[in-house]
């Protein structure tokens, strides 16, 4: 079996987008925004079927984790009841998808993360989803402020509640950063990738894993530069009197393989432990076209992962598949 | 011949972070005053330091500017960094002239957020007039808030581009310690400033309008060879110039800890467009305890790859950086 642990409703209906657009532009008014989504199931199909399903069939891909876009949570916008509407949307949303195709996407959820708010007030939506709706993990943005980085990092107590409430219900996270307002950062090319490395060199300098030892992130897109740098943070952390970086974090933190070039792959599976790397192409995502070098998609990731010289069968199939059920463990409620 | 084409000044004497401290204790009242060092301090501290490893590593000589991290220029205003450049670069230029044959001199510049790098242009004429032959210029004098425009903004930083290819001076892109606590200044806020940077110039016209204009990006391009294909998907899908393309202009060096970094950075960038250099002294001061080596020690990573050529490995150790900065003649004998 083949497990995508990376994807987004990127192709989801105009409404949704038209409907986020219009609760942006009322909250300055200060009044509530009481408007319904209203997207059949006919819609949804449509854009499954014709997208992200097709896709899987195309590839040989069996089922996908599912959550809303995520350059969409732009967490920076309103306040936290904003944003705690919004997720409550797209999270339904995602689950009306996991619903009509239940043997194909497992939902994962968005936090209503809003900068400058204690994340525990995430807490209420991550138990609706987990405990009622049936979601498997959630998406941690570590910037809410979207490419200012005005919050505490990670390893701050401030984040504590929120990891406590993850690993009493056996969920992880996966690390990732919204859209970005800062004209300094692309969204997908700069912040997306600083947001993954940044995380890493936090858990170096912090102690989270010490304070939770069951706590799991994954760090997308090959963790930003964490794999290619992996000499700088080995010493780095041995500078710092830590103990190496393979007995602090391997049992946390897991990488996934949204790396669009066979050359990227073959360096993150060289250098990464198979037990560390879970397969993922975050599809119809950031990056969308063929790659005139193979004829095939960027994000069609698998044949990369098949390709590599430094991976036997059994590597592969804890990539594939058992690293996913062992580091998401819900997913096993939805999978034969 | 071996060129190490990054090196900062970080085993600094003591006087020199006591004047800072006492700049930075009173910033209110920016004065130059004076940093007391003796020539035989200057050389203690190199002779124990960097000329000691150079030595030891077969390495002949070592490009050297002030200490990155110590750039600092989110301190204060424009006189305070300007005061505090002066005085970094002038001991550059006391080392090189210590030490002709060990040290190539490059310079920082007096950038301070908000002001435009223009105002910087001044500090780096003084410069390449004593013999510098490059600056580190920092994409976010804010430490780690990322305040000021990016790199391809035209009012911007375009006038000081233009002083950059008149006078034929490469800039390294360099950022300095960070402020923001959500960074580790050499792990996360170099890294990331080196991918920001890249992207910033991509989604630019930057090398259309000055297409003689060389920039470098140390540590390897940060994450960029890692996340090639990204890069070049997203110019596709985006409309932006194509990456293959684009990213000829762009200079790497070999800031990378590890082998398995290196062959794909060589395999990526490709060798025309990679320096040879190490940092010394620098962010990983550790022993790598799987090759016994220090980190930081690259030269034996470029001898030991197999598929690189000699003539691959001179233009890596010299024949590129030459080429790269045409002012390293003057520091070079016939």
């Amino acid at each position: 079996m083949i497990i995508d642990v990376h994807g987004h409703y990127t192709t989801a209906p105009k409404q949704l987008g038209e409907w986020r657009r219009r609760q942006i532009d009322n909250y300055p008014s200060g009044r509530l925004f009481r408007e319904p989504l209203a997207i059949s199931d006919d819609e949804i199909r449509e854009t499954i079927e014709n997208g992200q399903l097709k896709l899987q069939r195309e590839r040989g891909t069996d089922v996908a984790l599912f959550s809303p876009t995520a350059g969409g949570m732009a967490h920076h916008y309103g306040d936290f009841n904003t944003s705690l509407q919004w997720s409550r949307t797209v999270n339904d949303l995602v689950k009306r998808v996991s619903t009509l195709f239940p043997d194909n996407f497992i939902p994962v959820c968005q936090l209503p993360q809003s900068p400058g708010v204690a994340p525990e007030t995430c807490i209420e939506e991550l138990d609706r989803c987990v405990n009622e709706l049936g979601f498997v993990a959630c998406n941690v943005n570590p910037d809410p402020s979207d490419g200012y980085w005005t919050g505490p990092p990670m390893t701050d107590k401030w984040w504590y509640p929120l990891f406590e409430r993850m690993v009493e219900l056996d969920v992880p996270g996966m690390l990732h950063v919204s859209m970005s307002c800062n004209d300094n950062f692309h969204g997908t090319g700069a912040h997306y990738i600083n947001g993954d490395t940044t995380f890493f060199m936090q858990c170096i300098t912090g102690d989270l894993f010490k304070d939770f030892p069951t706590l799991r992130f994954v760090i997308p897109h090959g963790g930003g530069a964490v794999p290619y740098h992996w000499g700088r943070y080995r010493g780095i952390n041995l500078d710092r009197g830590n103990d190496p970086i393979e007995e602090r974090f391997f049992n946390n933190i897991f990488f996934d393989t949204c790396v669009y070039h066979q050359k990227g792959i073959n360096a993150l599976t060289e250098i990464i432990p198979s037990d560390n790397i879970i397969f993922a192409s975050e599809m119809i995502g950031a990056v969308r076209g063929v790659d005139p070098y193979t004829g095939r998609n960027f994000d069609d990731t698998k044949p990369y992962v098949d390709n590599s010289p430094h991976l036997s069968d059994e590597d592969k199939q804890k990539i594939f598949e058992d690293n996913a059920r062992r580091v998401y463990p819900r997913i096993n409620n939805y999978l034969k | 011949m071996i060129i190490d084409s990054h090196g900062h000044y970080t085993t600094l004497p003591p006087a020199v972070d006591a004047w800072r401290s006492r700049q930075i204790a009173e910033l209110a009242s920016p004065a130059k005053g004076s940093i007391r060092v003796s020539d035989d301090e200057i050389r203690e501290t190199l002779e124990n330091g960097q000329i000691k490893r150079l030595r030891e590593r077969g390495t002949d000589k070592m490009f050297f500017s002030p200490r990155a991290s110590s750039m600092g220029h989110h301190f204060g205003g424009e006189k305070i960094s300007l005061y505090w450049t002066q005085h970094c670069n002038d001991l550059i230029a006391r080392v090189v002239s210590l030490f002709p044959d060990d040290f190539v001199p490059v310079c920082q510049l007096p950038q301070s957020p908000g002001v435009p790098p223009k105002v910087s242009i001044e500090e780096l004429e003084r410069c390449v007039n004593m013999g510098f032959v490059g600056c580190v210029m920092n994409p976010d004098p804010s430490g780690g808030y990322w305040t000021d425009p990016p790199l391809s903004d035209k009012d911007w930083w375009y006038p000081f581009y233009e002083k950059l290819v008149e006078l034929d001076t490469p800039a390294m892109v360099h950022v300095s310690a960070t402020c923001n606590p959500n960074f580790h200044s050499t792990a996360s806020h170099y890294m990331n400033a080196d991918t920001t940077a890249i992207v910033q110039l991509h989604q630019s016209t930057v090398f259309e309008d000055f297409p003689t204009l060389k920039i470098i990006v140390p540590h390897g391009g940060g994450a960029v060879p890692y996340q090639f294909g990204r890069y070049r998907g997203i110019a596709l899908r985006d409309g932006f110039q194509p990456f293959d393309e684009f990213i000829k202009n762009i200079y790497f060096d070999t800031a990378v800890y590890d082998r398995n970094g290196i062959e794909l950075l060589l395999k990526v960038a490709g060798v025309d467009n990679v320096l040879f250099a190490s940092e010394m002294i620098g962010a990983v001061n550790a022993i790598d305890p799987q090759t016994g080596r220090y980190f930081d020690d690259i030269k034996p990573i470029i001898d030991e790859i197999d598929w690189l050529t000699d003539e691959d490995r001179t233009k890596l150790f010299e024949g590129n950086v030459k080429r790269v900065y045409p002012r390293l003649r003057q520091h070079l004998r016939d």
